[in-house]
């Protein structure tokens, strides 16, 4: 399997990964020229992806664009940290989970995920979302790759959820590919474990 | 219990309902790249790492396993090789004339007896760097003479503790012997005093075995756990804020003997290291055994102090000064008396300090909320309109009208709009007992824009580094503390914000210390604003008992001011807009009667 067919699908960013990182640092260089629409495009390029990412994780489209506009700000004020071990697309999910991360520690921001299952558990009134299955199915998903640990939550959320190729992920944990397909095969053992005790 | 399949979970993962971005996301975005553009180099792609095969990954393990066990070998044979050798190398007796061994080897001698008593004794005495008698002497008539033996390298960054001050083997014997003898005499069930009994090198115990090893070791131990108890606690993580103490450690005590005892009197004279008499230790001389009794004296301004009567015996002698490591040794007084000269050598100083990343920093499209409703209730319309952004443009001077009470806000990021902030606080605090230290300290121009010492308006440039503070001297203590604002060149909370080192007035220096503003959560924290907000309420609140007009002006001032300084300096926008934001308030909260 080659690294463009490692991605999941190619229509979110629009290019493969190897011309898109290589669209990058010309657009990089030339936003570092002064070219503002450069950096424009940079970000018409990937906020989709780094949105998709974050909406899934955070299963709510306001909180996940308020999300997407602060990973941008990060990105940019961290931009000479940018080293080009992957795409600025990857690059931006990755700041994008750790802000999702962040938002999530922080109190009263967003409701821990450990509480809101307590919360569900607890309340025998069903719920709007309770009476939604498919807000249901993808809540349960939701939760289960939350409940992942970290080393396996990253790859399965960024490759499925943030359509970032294997190769990419790999460069970002500065793993091989290997590993990170490794990583990916166990975390789906566990979420169909979990899936299978939450059913 | 349905079955599910890792299939079916990728399945699922893919078909994870997926929205369109909201339309104006891009524009929100794209609205916020900043025009300055930063200086990057443009990044080449990086090779993506393959996995090692498998026969690589064997071919490692086994030559790192080869290699481990070559090194523990060598290791070990070495060891074995070298502990005759230093044994003889560390042994002060004269050499010993080789004696042909039984089977004939030439040259070869047999190790002398002593020999492995004398190694532990030679390590005792190891700590501090013997150095010719003439440096000696002219380290005690000047501390600056001795600088060849205590300056540190240049370069300003200088690791470990160097000793202090450096003394002969011949003149810290006796020093030794009295620890080797308070020891020895701590060993026995009951230690009696008895007749008197000189210190003499004769007088050291067997060490022939382990135990005695580790009773040589204590006084040490004694010595050196202090400063390590200093460095463990001085060094605390508290809520991301980093500190720090770089020490510069000066330790040790000793008694030695001196001429001109007077009978039944054990006059004790106290100095530092170097050799400046120290008024007002505490001295306790107890005999041996006996905690009980005693003389408590302290010295005079000569440093001398006298314990009259004494009789003949073993006495235990504490000596302790504030700021100094207190000292505990056995004297022996005679039928003639004893003099003796005690040095203290001061606790470890150190520099302690903590960048703190200031959590206000409010953006422009930043919401103010009130925590409490009175304004409301005295109907202040639009408040919820109210943002940091309008409050900017909107305030005019002329309007500015005091508030009876204070008002409680709370500034709230509009979602996902929390600003980073981008310029710490650095607490510097440091002291030290000997005369002309100093601290000096580097902000790497790397990752710092700016530095303002608190007090002084103007800020300073990073190009004046090194920054050298003195300490001040104030009574028996030397010590002061900064207060510096640093701008840094971006948000990074890995990047160090100060590089902090204690130097003495020879030049001895501590290790450096690396200050950065390591903080896990850079964004806006409303509480830590609501609590600032309420000290500038404070503020306002103490005017409300001045002539109304007098408020005005003041208040008036303090607007114009914080404009000003909103408009001029983006570092400091984040506090001032607060206090623009607090002013805007009490103009909307200006009761009708007052309008």
């Amino acid at each position: 399997m080659t690294e463009v067919e490692s991605s999941p699908s190619q229509g979110l960013l629009g290019l493969a990964p190897r011309s898109r990182a290589a669209d990058d640092s010309g657009l990089l260089r030339a936003y570092a020229a002064g070219d503002r629409d450069a950096a424009e495009q940079l970000v018409a390029q990937s906020y989709g992806a780094v949105f998709a990412l974050l909406r899934r994780l955070c299963g709510d489209s306001d909180l996940a664009a308020d999300l997407t506009q602060e990973s941008y700000r990060k990105a940019w004020a961290a931009l000479r940290q940018f080293d080009g071990r992957s795409s600025f697309a990857t690059w931006v999910c990755r700041i994008g989970y750790n802000v999702f991360l962040n938002q999530l520690r922080r109190p009263r921001r967003l409701v821990p995920l450990e509480e809101r299952v307590e919360a569900t558990a607890s309340d025998p009134s069903p719920s709007v979302e309770e009476l939604v299955g498919a807000t249901i199915a993808s809540d349960k998903l939701r939760r289960a790759v939350m409940s992942l640990d970290e080393g396996l939550r990253f790859p399965v959320a960024a490759f499925y959820w943030g359509d970032v190729p294997v190769a990419e992920i790999a460069r970002q944990l500065e793993i091989t590919t290997v590993a990170v397909r490794k990583r990916m095969r166990k975390a789906l053992q566990l979420l169909a474990l979990a899936l299978e005790e939450g059913s | 219990m349905a079955r599910i399949n890792p299939s079916d979970v990728e399945r699922q993962l893919r078909e994870a309902s997926a929205e369109a971005p909201p339309p104006d996301l891009l524009k929100r975005i794209v609205a916020e790249i900043p025009a300055a553009v930063p200086v990057f180099s443009v990044p080449s792609p990086v090779p993506v790492r393959r996995g090692w095969s498998v026969g690589a990954r064997r071919l490692l393990a086994a030559s790192i396993l080869v290699t481990l066990t070559a090194a523990g070998l060598t290791w070990e044979s070495r060891i074995r090789l070298a502990k005759p050798e230093a044994a003889a190398l560390a042994s002060s007796a004269p050499a010993t004339p080789a004696v042909p061994r039984p089977d004939g080897v030439p040259g070869a001698a047999e190790p002398p007896a002593q020999e492995p008593s004398a190694a532990p004794q030679s390590l005792a005495l190891a700590a501090p760097k013997p150095v010719p008698r003439r440096d000696r002497a002219s380290a005690e008539l000047s501390p600056l003479k001795a600088a060849p033996t205590m300056t540190a390298p240049t370069g300003g960054v200088v690791g470990g503790f160097a000793p202090l001050p450096p003394v002969t083997a011949a003149e810290d014997a006796p020093v030794a012997t009295e620890s080797l003898q308070a020891m020895k005499k701590a060993a026995p069930p009951a230690a009696v005093p008895g007749g008197p009994s000189r210190p003499d090198a004769s007088a050291s115990p067997s060490l022939d075995d382990g135990a005695d090893e580790r009773a040589i070791r204590a006084p040490m131990n004694a010595v050196a756990a202090p400063i390590r108890s200093q460095q463990q606690t001085d060094r605390i993580n508290v809520g991301g804020n980093e500190r720090f103490a770089g020490a510069a450690p000066l330790a040790g005590s000793g008694v030695e003997m001196l001429e001109g005892g007077v009978p039944q009197t054990l006059r004790m004279k106290v100095e530092d290291p170097f050799g400046r008499p120290l008024t007002g230790v505490s001295l306790l001389v107890s005999p041996r055994g006996d905690s009980a009794g005693g003389h408590e004296v302290a010295t005079d301004a000569s440093g001398w102090a006298s314990a009259a009567p004494v009789t003949p015996g073993d006495y235990a002698l504490r000596a302790a000064l504030p700021g100094y490591l207190p000292s505990e040794s056995t004297v022996a007084v005679g039928e003639d008396g004893a003099a003796v000269r005690v040095r203290l050598f001061p606790q470890p100083s150190g520099a302690l300090g903590s960048a703190v990343r200031r959590p206000l920093s409010p953006a422009p499209s930043d919401r103010l909320a009130m925590l409490e409703r009175r304004l409301a209730e005295q109907g202040v319309a639009a408040l919820s309109e109210l943002t940091v952004a309008n409050l900017e443009r909107g305030l005019d001077d002329a309007d500015a009208a005091p508030l009876d009470q204070p008002v409680r806000l709370r500034i709230e990021g509009s979602r996902g709009s929390q600003a980073q902030t981008r310029w710490v606080r650095v607490d510097l605090r440091a002291d030290s007992l000997l005369p002309g230290s100093a601290v000096e300290i580097r902000f790497p121009t790397a990752s710092v824009e700016w530095v303002r010492r608190l007090g002084q308006p103007a800020r300073e440039a990073v190009s004046m580094n090194p920054i050298v503070l003195r300490l001040r001297e104030t009574g028996d203590s030397v010590a002061e503390s900064w207060l510096f604002e640093v701008g840094l060149r971006n948000a990074s909370s890995a990047e160090p914000v100060a590089t902090v080192l204690l130097r003495t007035q020879s030049g001895q220096a501590g290790s450096a210390q690396t200050l950065s503003a390591a903080s896990s959560d850079h964004l806006l924290s409303g509480a830590s604003v609501g609590l600032r907000l309420a000290v500038v309420a404070a503020d306002l609140a103490s005017a409300a008992h001045r002539p109304e007009a007098e408020r005005m002006q003041a208040l008036q001032s303090v607007a114009a001011e914080a404009q000003a300084l909103a408009r001029r300096e983006t570092d400091r926008r984040a506090e001032e807009l607060v206090r623009i934001a607090f002013r805007a308030l009490t103009l909307a909260s200006r009761p009708a009667s007052r309008r």
